[in-house]
């Protein structure tokens, strides 16, 4: 355990060093680069264009102490984040198990297919679709009148009640192609061995899951929950689309504020304290994450 | 990470963290021209003085047949100015501008919906030393504002009273309305006023029809037009204490549409009526009694006005599910299209007959404080040309000479009467906001002129406010809060957001008058 | 009884997946079915098929607007996702195989870049690509795209490189074969199922991104097809069936796309050589 910088090792790994260029560099100018300026803007009381002054970390304490929709708006966004990390997990953990193993090399190509052609689908089209759906004129209301549960039909996406949980059942079921791709990547690569091994044994299909899969694509599982995370904590686009916060501003999340106060209100400092904020929160729990599962060497 | 110290460590990422903080702070200046102010040089003669480029974006592809014919035209003015026409798409086209104006390579001409926003960050210039002088390509010794609709110059100031944008066309409201559902409930006559109004309402919603659908959400703005329209006609006798900066002896005559051209409500004087009291939603009857009257009309809208989206009014209108809906008149052409299609594909069965009318108007029976006459008819700026803030004055001579050109009434009519040869109908077929061109065939009625003189009067500050409106008007329609909570938050906001704009437009509010009026 | 054990929880699987990919699909037959109806009738049925009087002109629309940058969008596409691969591949190796000083630090470098915000880093990203002299050009596509989307690869990549048996490599590594020739032969043949899925992954961000290609092209002949889809709704209304038309042509070379990534997820490539 050395405790100063060694230039023996460094120089020895030169070659290393040089292969990670290219990527640090691009990342260096379009990565690193607005991120600091990002960084040094939510230092600033700015409007972007002209108008800046230098305020330290008022744009903080104005966020953690004096707006009111921010505090309810981490609450939300929490609940969406783990209803999303559930929805990210479960779902294509099923799907992907269940096309692994399939016989036919022929369906397990066709389900493959069917998995990534939704894709196509631009994402606001598919919003849309959904947002007919939970109309009170929409689909899921016409079925529930068919099945004579006509009684809980109502406008959900109005209702301060049902919002929440009509935003979460969007995608309904969830199963969602690339995350799908991810889990049976990993689980292609379990050896033929194993379950060999296994049905010598007289291993059942839940504790094949259980004690050989699962664990084999923890890794895989848990890059996608912490994929999910990253993009539950940031997103916005979906709220900004169907509820646009609403109503009574109760599905208002952070990513929404950092957008309302960088293109509609002018408050561009604001809006990068509020990116910063983010950044922190998804860094945080990226930590504890690794923490947890110590699985990597 | 194991080699190095996790003191020796986190000493190095502080110290990377600095740098490269300081590294992009530093390319951080250097963006905003110091605002000087535009005095426009000598007016060039229509003899092809003019020599450069100049870039004009637009997204509403309609106008482009009328944009190019007017920069075919121009160039046989100006055979040495280019003008590059960009199209771009509707959706994202503000962001694309905000970004590209931050970044300086923004269009030097902007087609745009609303300017203020952008004079607020100081990347477009005010237009008001151009707009009081002759348009040389407008034949007449009068200002080139002149050549515009008076109210709808007045439209484009912002709140330290800078017109922003040029304006081109403007939009009026009707209310829609399925025929065969009026007669089907024993409605004899289209509506003209509110009482009336909640009459057919009524019977409407006797025969089991919705009567009136709308959405109540931060993308639709129906319920503020009507407010909005409804504030200028009640607070018509505070006026002349509200409008302390005026014209030398100005005074005000409702019946007289000329006495408020010129005259415009500014952030100070906001703040002031606000702080007398005149202004404030928690200490105004008259604004109290807006909204009350504005409620009573909850009972036939449809339940979910909080989650429909504006698109979808119009779409419900033509399933026959509402009864009613307000928008733009520019819903004639496309509820045409959707009746000559449906009978085209043999489904005459789901066309219906309509109508459009006037929007209801609100009076004297509705609050004493209607006195000065009732409400004009809805209708507002639609949409009009702003010019980006540049160092290089030729440039921006070039925008402005372009822009009078497009402007001058000869040229603004033959392009509005341009006829798209496939379809023989206008391409655009908006009412234009400069003076004397013709209407459109059918469209006669649809007038921009005013019957009363008013000021344009808002109860929102800026967008932050505004925001917050939708959660608490929400609320209010919906019973959750009532009047006096309303009221209040109303008031909290409004006021927050005018100190907001006091602080943004600092340099241009005059501080005397308020805190003599104020003392 | 086996057999029939087997059959049973074969048919079930079949049943679950078609019904779960029906339900995924919908979005899709939504999308296809109304490009051929025209406005009206998509207002008065909105759910279900029209099929009499195909509305074959939304197509006519629809390729008019999308023709023209279906090529951009295609080789901008490529060359994203070559350039990701190629840099996030190497870097994600070296990260899974070697030990150096400062390495975990670098990688939470790399990795603390997904990290933040798009939005965030909108406006400076524009103007560094200004700067740069890039816009206009379909490099300022690219480049950024390769610079955002090797992180990705990189996160995926090394934790599939590090899966991969120690022993397998080290022997290649005494029979004298070189980094570069055991990363060719033996570990991309492994990891070509998460190859495929970074191609899609990398593909679909570089296809159907909008605003970022919307404020940095001007030039018309650069656009990608999400602009020109955008540029044929005129104003104040959208024909919607007419997008929908252009979206289902601008689908079709994903499709192909897709059709041909999928054929690599083939148990045989792999089997017998990871760490149990």
């Amino acid at each position: 355990m050395a405790s100063k910088i060694n230039f023996r090792a460094l120089f020895k790994n030169k070659w290393l060093y040089a292969g990670l260029l290219p990527s640090f560099g691009l990342l260096a100018i379009f990565s690193y680069y607005p991120f600091f300026n990002s960084f040094y803007t939510s230092l600033l009381d700015s409007n972007g264009v002209n108008h800046s002054k230098f305020v330290w970390l008022a744009n903080f304490v104005e966020l953690l102490t004096n707006d009111a929709e921010f505090y309810p708006a981490l609450k939300v966004m929490a609940v969406f984040a783990v209803a999303d990390v559930v929805k990210a997990v479960s779902v294509p953990l099923f799907v992907a198990l269940m096309i692994h193993h399939l016989r036919s090399e022929r369906a397990k190509y066709i389900f493959r297919v069917l998995l990534v052609v939704p894709a196509v689908v631009p994402s606001m089209v598919g919003l849309l679709l959904w947002k007919s759906f939970l109309s009170e004129t929409g689909m899921i209301n016409e079925l529930l009148k068919v099945i004579g549960m006509g009684q809980f039909a109502t406008s959900w996406l109005g209702n301060e009640d049902t919002v929440i949980g009509a935003l979460i059942f969007i995608g309904f079921p969830w199963v969602n192609g690339v995350g799908t791709l991810i889990l049976l990547a990993g689980l292609i690569n379990i050896s033929k061995e194993l379950y060999d091994a296994g049905r010598v044994d007289g291993v059942s299909a839940w504790r094949r899951m259980w004690n050989i899969e699962i664990p084999l694509i923890l890794p895989q599982l848990r890059l996608l929950i912490i994929l999910t995370i990253i993009g539950s904590i940031q997103s916005y686009e979906s709220i900004l689309i169907i509820t646009q916060g609403g109503p009574y501003g109760i599905t208002n999340v952070p990513g929404l504020m950092l957008y309302n106060n960088a293109f509609s209100y002018g408050r561009v400092g604001y809006a990068s304290a509020i990116g910063i904020v983010l950044f922190l929160l998804i860094i945080g729990f990226t930590y504890i994450n690794n923490r947890y599962n110590r699985v990597d060497a | 990470m194991k080699f190095i110290g996790s003191k020796t460590k986190s000493t190095i990422m502080i110290s990377l963290l600095a740098v490269m903080v300081g590294l992009s702070a530093c390319s951080n200046e250097g963006n905003s021209p110091s605002p000087t102010i535009n005095t426009p040089t000598d007016n060039p003669d229509a003899s092809g003085k003019l020599k450069g480029r100049i870039v004009l974006s637009n997204k509403m592809a309609e106008q482009t047949a009328l944009l190019e014919k007017a920069i075919e035209e121009y160039k046989k003015v100006q055979p040495d100015v280019t003008v590059d026409y960009q199209i771009k798409p509707w959706e994202g086209y503000e962001t694309f501008l905000k970004t590209t104006l931050v970044g300086g390579s923004a269009p030097d001409v902007m087609f745009t919906e609303e300017a203020n926003t952008f004079r607020a960050q100081d990347s477009i210039i005010s237009l008001d030393d151009y707009l009081n002088t002759p348009n040389p390509y407008s034949d007449t010794e009068k200002p080139w504002k002149d050549d515009f609709v008076a109210p709808y110059i007045d439209m484009t100031r912002d709140g330290a009273g800078r017109s922003n944008m040029v304006p081109w066309s403007i939009f009026s409201l009707g209310l829609f309305y399925n025929q065969e559902m009026y007669e089907k409930a024993g409605v004899a006559q289209p509506p003209a006023t509110w009482n009336e109004w909640k009459q057919v309402n009524q019977q409407l919603a006797d025969a089991d029809f919705l009567p009136w659908g709308l959405a109540i959400k931060p993308d639709d703005a129906q319920s503020l037009w009507a407010i909005g329209n409804w504030m200028n006609a009640a607070f018509r006798s505070d006026y002349e204490v509200l409008n302390l900066k005026h014209k030398e002896g100005w005074s005000y005559d409702p019946n007289d549409p000329a006495s408020t051209v010129g005259e415009a409500i500014t952030i100070d004087e906001l703040w002031i009526g606000y702080k007398k009291g005149i202004l404030d939603p928690a200490k105004s009857e008259k604004l109290r009694s807006l909204f009350q009257l504005f409620k009573e009309m909850t009972p036939y809208m449809n339940k979910d006005f909080m989650a429909i989206g504006g698109s979808e009014v119009p779409q419900r209108f033509l399933t026959a599910k509402n009864a009613q809906f307000y928008n733009g008149t520019w819903f004639v052409g496309n509820i045409n299209m959707h009746m000559e299609s449906l009978k085209a594909d043999g489904k005459e069965d789901q066309t219906f007959r309509w109508g459009v009318i006037p929007f209801p108007k609100v009076g004297a029976e509705n609050g004493a404080f209607f006195d000065k006459g009732e409400s004009n008819e809805l209708s507002g700026l639609r949409n009009g040309f702003m010019v980006k803030k540049s160092d290089d004055a030729n440039t921006t001579n070039i925008a402005i000479d372009f822009l009078r050109f497009l402007t001058s009434p000869k040229m603004a009519s033959e392009l509005f009467q341009l006829k798209n040869p496939d379809s023989g109908k206008r391409f655009v077929a908006d009412i234009a906001a400069i003076a004397g061109v013709p209407p459109m065939e059918g469209a006669e009625m649809l007038s921009p002129e005013r019957k009363y003189a008013d000021l344009n009067l808002t109860f929102f500050a800026d967008q932050k406010d505004q925001d917050e409106f939708w959660g608490q008007w929400q609320k209010y329609l919906t019973d959750k809060i009532t009047l006096d909570e309303f009221a209040a938050q109303r008031s909290k906001s409004f006021g927050a957001g005018i100190e907001r704009q006091l602080k943004l437009l600092q340099s241009e509010v005059d501080q005397a008058l308020i805190d003599s009026e104020l003392k | 009884m086996q057999n029939r054990r087997w059959l049973v929880f074969e048919a079930l699987r079949y049943i679950a997946l078609s019904a779960m990919m029906a339900f995924s699909l919908y979005g899709l037959f939504f999308m296809v079915m109304n490009s051929f109806k025209t406005e009206a009738q998509m207002t008065i049925n909105y759910w279900l098929p029209e099929w009499k009087n195909l509305a074959w002109e939304n197509y006519e629309f629809g390729w008019k607007a999308v023709s023209p940058y279906i090529w951009n969008s295609i080789y901008i596409g490529l060359f994203t996702v070559a350039g990701t691969l190629l840099v996030g591949v190497i870097s994600a190796y070296i990260f899974a195989r070697f030990r150096f000083p400062g390495k975990e630090m670098l990688y939470i470098g790399v990795i603390s870049l997904m990290m933040i915000p798009g939005i965030l880093t909108f406006i400076p990203s524009f103007i560094i690509v200004q700067k740069l002299g890039l816009l206009n050009s379909p490099l300022a596509l690219i480049i950024p795209g390769i610079a955002g989307g090797q992180v990705m690869a990189i996160f995926l990549l090394r934790a599939f490189f590090e899966q991969i048996s120690k022993e397998l490599l080290e022997a290649a590594r005494i029979d004298g074969a070189t980094e570069g020739s055991i990363l060719l032969r033996i570990v991309l043949p492994l990891a070509i199922p998460m190859v495929m899925t970074i191609s899609i992954l990398t593909l679909l961000g570089s296809w159907n991104s909008y605003i970022w290609p919307l404020v940095t092209i001007s030039d018309q002949t650069y656009w990608t097809l999400p602009l020109g889809i955008a540029n044929i709704s005129s104003g104040y209304d959208v024909k919607r069936t007419q997008m929908y038309a252009a979206y289902t042509v601008a689908s079709l070379p994903l499709m192909a796309v897709f059709l041909f990534t999928m054929k690599y997820f083939i148990e045989g490539l792999s089997s017998g050589s990871v760490k149990g």
